[in-house]
């Protein structure tokens, strides 16, 4: 296990920012998702030692996240969302200044943050002052400077905010190929769930502060309730009130799709029935998929 | 499209140890406050005292000198001209041991280079380096960025203090030594070498009276801003309103002969402990100067506590370093 927590809980003062959390977080990439103040950021600096836990016991890499606070952050590393950098350094020169502090020498830190710089697609800029990039390029460095020390575990908070198309499509890619090549376990928080979509296999949902969700996204989507999805020519939700009326009660996803639960046999036998009493003609049928917006949804209860 | 692209190398090296990275934090505040080109020629002339002060060691050496005939003549001009401005018993004491002076006239010497000069350009250092070393961290939110790595907040503090430390010492300790050197090497003899050997230890114990708690002070400041410059005018206006308190409340009656009010200016403060250090008063009426020599001297005469001032340094250390933890570490419990 990669993060292990048993029971663990963070106040401050009345509000409860984590309630009792607990749960075994496998490696691979990791969606870490949840509304505004579900406690996200406050379970990745609790992981960091970053905030004292009031009670419970958080284990990171197997070390003890209250006592060995420095040892994780050796060999985790952390993207923080906000916009920050380190004043008056050029790009190559703070991602060489990170690890530095991670204690990387001098030179070797250099020569790293220039390997980190073109990994992470920054060109010439490298050399300019970091206050003078944009939010794209900022996280980028950000980025490199996690991980140049080579850590285990990265935490990424909201990586993908203020990156172009381009940019966040090389941003995902990254994302997918560290665990996957380069067996680094990546924890993603966001609110973007395509981005988890696109590179996570497990997610963990918070809402105020406990969790609601922790499974493979594989398992998340195929154990919901069976439904076929129906592509129509024709009023959508005049057929998904005809397929009610038939025992079988729809939703009209969009102006041409209409979403069916229930047993796939059952449902396709009136379906027909429903698309002439509807005026509609069916051109797709197709198993019903259930998207992590569902997931997200269903588990905080919105 | 690269041609070529390593992309992403796993790195096992051997990682440096938390003095290391506390240097690093120095180094790099010390190479980013060393592009100013105001601070450069401060240090600069920070070092021209000592075209004044290394001529009057040397001048101590050679009147100090045993071997020398000029403190042998009895009835020559200098030995006369001594005894009009210094008095009778220095110029008899330069007369039969002149040796014995020099104690004295090196700690008043190191007094005088401490409290003025080197205090005056240690405090426009103080004002050019220290009011952005935190500040920008609160304006970028770069404490993120240094926590998680493995940094503690005291060897963050540390990092940050280490690179004023250096300035100051820039300014006070290692012009102090090369006085030390200069006053050694033209000394006649290597006794002046033990005669003189606490020396050293003083002045390294009168730069930690200076540095401490100015760093701590400018940096307790710079952490409750976003912008330098408020720190900087805060520290200016510490340093000038507290030395025209000082300034007002010495010469009225009534209140001048208190023992806090050197309190008020953090140079006189530092002062009053430089003098303790290097035990100048005692030293200096032990040779039985002139009363013309004790006006000039007046300020070694003061009434002020050492004690007291120590107190008072301490305090305002322990509660602006009280004042900076709790700065730094609130965005990050947050």
């Amino acid at each position: 296990m990669i993060i292990r927590l048993k029971g663990v809980s963070k106040f401050y003062g009345r509000l409860k920012a984590l309630d009792d959390l607990s749960v075994d977080v496998r490696p691979g990439a990791i969606g870490l998702l949840g509304p505004n103040g579900a406690g996200k950021s406050t379970l990745i600096k609790a992981l960091l030692g970053l905030v004292r836990l009031t009670s419970g016991d958080a284990r990171v890499l197997d070390l003890d996240a209250r006592r060995q606070a420095r040892h994780i952050r050796q060999q985790v590393g952390y993207m923080p969302e906000d916009d920050c950098y380190l004043a008056g350094l050029g790009g190559v020169q703070s991602i060489a200044y990170a690890g530095e502090l991670a204690g990387i020498p001098p030179r070797t830190a250099l020569r790293r943050a220039h390997e980190m710089c073109d990994y992470v697609g920054i060109a010439e800029e490298r050399y300019r002052e970091v206050q003078t990039y944009s939010t794209g390029m900022k996280q980028k460095v950000k980025l490199a400077q996690a991980l140049i020390h080579a850590p285990r575990l990265l935490f990424l908070d909201e990586p993908t905010t203020g990156l172009d198309p381009q940019g966040r499509e090389r941003m995902l890619r990254l994302m997918k190929a560290l665990p996957e090549k380069k067996n680094v376990t990546v924890v993603v928080s966001t609110h973007i769930l395509q981005d988890v979509e696109a590179c996570c296999d497990s997610v963990l949902i918070l809402g105020r502060g406990k969790l609601l969700v922790y499974d493979d996204l594989r398992n998340l989507r195929t154990a919901v309730e069976p439904s076929l999805t129906v592509r129509l020519t024709g009023n959508a939700a005049v057929f998904a009130k005809a397929l009610g009326e038939l025992g079988f009660p729809a939703e009209a996803l969009d102006d041409e799709r209409v979403r069916a639960p229930g047993d796939a046999e059952a449902v396709s036998a009136v379906l027909f029935e429903a698309a002439r009493r509807a005026g509609a003609v069916v051109r797709q049928i197709e198993p019903g998929r259930t998207s992590l917006e569902d997931i997200f949804l269903k588990a905080v209860g919105a | 499209m690269p041609i070529f692209d390593v992309g992403y190398r796993h790195w096992e090296g051997k990682l440096r140890g938390p003095a290391l990275r506390l240097w690093s934090i120095s180094r790099n505040g010390i190479s980013l406050a060393w592009r100013s080109m105001i601070l450069r020629r401060i240090i600069l002339f920070g070092w021209m005292p000592l075209l004044y002060f290394a001529p009057v060691f040397f001048a101590i050496g050679y009147i100090t000198d045993p071997e020398r005939e000029i403190s042998q003549r009895y009835d020559s001009g200098w030995y006369n001209f001594a005894r009009g401005i210094m008095g009778p018993g220095v110029a008899d004491r330069l007369r039969d041991a002149p040796e014995s002076v020099r104690p004295a006239a090196w700690s008043l010497a190191f007094h005088y280079f401490f409290s003025w000069p080197q205090a005056i350009f240690t405090m426009l250092v103080v004002a050019i380096v220290g009011p952005a070393l935190i500040s920008q961290d609160v304006r970028s939110k770069a404490f993120l960025l240094y926590f998680s790595k493995p940094i503690t907040l005291g060897e963050y503090v540390a990092g940050k203090a280490g690179t004023l430390l250096f300035f100051i010492a820039l300014m006070t300790l290692f012009p102090a030594i090369v006085l030390y050197a200069v006053s050694i090497a033209f000394s006649p003899s290597a006794a002046a070498l033990i005669q003189t050997s606490g020396t050293l230890v003083h002045i390294l114990c009168v730069f930690l009276v200076m540095a401490v708690p100015s760093t701590l002070i400018v940096l307790c400041f710079s952490s409750m801003a976003k912008e330098p410059r408020y720190p900087q005018f805060g520290w200016i206006a510490l340093c000038l309103f507290g030395e025209m308190a000082y300034g007002l409340l010495s010469n009225m009656s009534g209140v001048a002969s208190s023992n806090w009010i050197c309190c008020l200016s953090l140079r006189k403060t530092v002062s009053v402990l430089t003098e303790s250090i290097f035990d100048v008063s005692n030293q200096v009426s032990a040779l039985g100067v002139s009363p013309s020599i004790q006006r000039t001297l007046r300020d070694l005469d003061s009434p002020y506590s050492p004690q007291l001032c120590v107190i008072w340094l301490a305090a305002v250390s322990a509660f602006c370093l009280m004042v900076l933890v709790r700065r730094i570490s609130a965005p990050i419990r947050l």
